[in-house]
């Protein structure tokens, strides 16, 4: 259910409704692993938020983002969020073009989180999201480091390096 | 609607970034980039790349594409051949708003004018406004001339050329069996006709198995 007052849907509103700036910080914007490319749009204090380009056919196996409120909105291709089970839903009869060119769920809230686990599935068309994210405890880095559970490939544990989930 | 690459960037720029990715053909991947397209209106689109660290192209253009990149963010070294290509490493600073001191910072790249990229250990990414003006566009990761950056990349070209070739060698046959004169409304061989019909359901379905690279 969506959560009008938490921190973090009051920061998604409030860069929606403020032009989406688009302001990469110098410290740590770019973070890769074998299935997506991430890229921070705008930091500031306790809050950001990233995009994520996924490639095609591919997924995350179950795994948490400790002290992390999070929503993640769709922009395109076929993509979804599981439960703590890894259940999915099936999105399949959304995969349709919308309004003006785009996809019919451009701007729909694909999850809410709040470091519960949750997997994700990418379909052929790969997929993109917004993912706006409140760090309860530290200076946000990107989920893509700050990531419990089993990593999505060699190229995930490099960029992960030494960071330290629980300190 | 605009008329060159720069004014599309301007008016991008200047009307909010509108973020608007198309369903169709939005998502690229190589070696060692992704791109989005973030918007995309008749010839004109902007596609946002993401560069792996320590990750290069070789020589490159994109034919019929007029480019002019905007710098985001990461550690990018963009090459433009017959250009002085200032060393960026001068400017990996961090601006008083705490981004990146070159976020903004815009160069264009004619059609035809080979260039290339070096990225450096934070990886990189920029915008890449690109002005089609003989097609319709896909991304500029596809419409390339030059050497791949890898085995991903390749797969990529190969298929997008072998689309190419079929409907090149569709509308020779097309413009081989245009009625020549008043009443020849009809392919005169079985064969030509035939050719023609095999040339164009390859584009279709090659055009379907394109569509989920």
């Amino acid at each position: 259910m969506k959560n009008e007052f938490s921190p973090v849907m009051a920061f998604k509103d409030w860069w929606l409704a403020n032009g989406h700036p688009i302001k990469p910080p110098f410290k740590s914007p770019i973070h890769c692993t074998d299935i997506a490319y991430a890229l921070c749009l705008y930091r500031v204090g306790r809050f950001q938020v990233e995009l994520y380009i996924v490639k095609p056919n591919t997924g995350s196996p179950l795994h948490s983002h400790p002290n992390i409120e999070s929503v993640s909105m769709y922009l395109t291709g076929n993509l979804s969020f599981s439960d703590a089970e890894g259940n999915y839903r099936d999105l399949t009869e959304f995969q349709v073009e919308g309004d003006q060119g785009t996809h019919k769920l451009l701007g729909a809230v694909a999850e809410e989180n709040d470091g519960k686990m949750h997997a994700l599935k990418v379909g052929p068309e790969g997929g993109a999201f917004l993912i706006f994210e409140y760090w309860k405890d530290r200076d946000p880095v990107s989920v893509t480091v700050h990531w419990e559970g089993e990593l999505v490939g060699e190229q995930h544990a490099q960029t992960k390096g030494e960071y330290v989930v629980n300190s | 609607m605009w008329s060159t690459v720069e004014e599309f960037r301007d008016w991008y720029m200047a009307n909010g970034m509108p973020l608007r990715p198309p369903f169709k053909n939005p998502i690229f991947a190589t070696d060692n980039a992704m791109s989005l397209c973030l918007y995309r209106e008749g010839r004109f689109q902007v596609e946002m790349y993401v560069s792996e660290p320590y990750s290069t192209s070789p020589p490159h253009t994109h034919p019929g594409v007029e480019s002019a990149f905007v710098y985001l963010a990461g550690n990018i070294q963009f090459n433009l051949e017959g250009r002085d290509n200032p060393d960026v490493q001068q400017w990996q600073v961090e601006a008083p708003n705490g981004t990146h001191s070159l976020l903004g910072k815009t160069v264009s790249s004619p059609d035809g004018i080979p260039h290339w990229l070096g990225i450096g250990p934070e990886g990189g990414a920029f915008l890449s406004f690109e002005y089609w003006k003989d097609k319709d566009p896909v991304s500029v990761t596809v419409n390339w001339n030059g050497d791949s950056v890898g085995a991903e990349h390749d797969k990529i070209l190969n298929k997008g050329n072998k689309v190419n070739k079929i409907q090149e060698a569709y509308e020779d046959w097309a413009e081989e069996w245009k009625p020549p004169a008043k009443g020849q409304n009809h392919p005169t061989s079985w064969e030509g006709f035939e050719a023609g019909w095999m040339a164009a359901i390859e584009v279709m379905l090659e055009r379907l198995e394109l569509s989920k690279v």
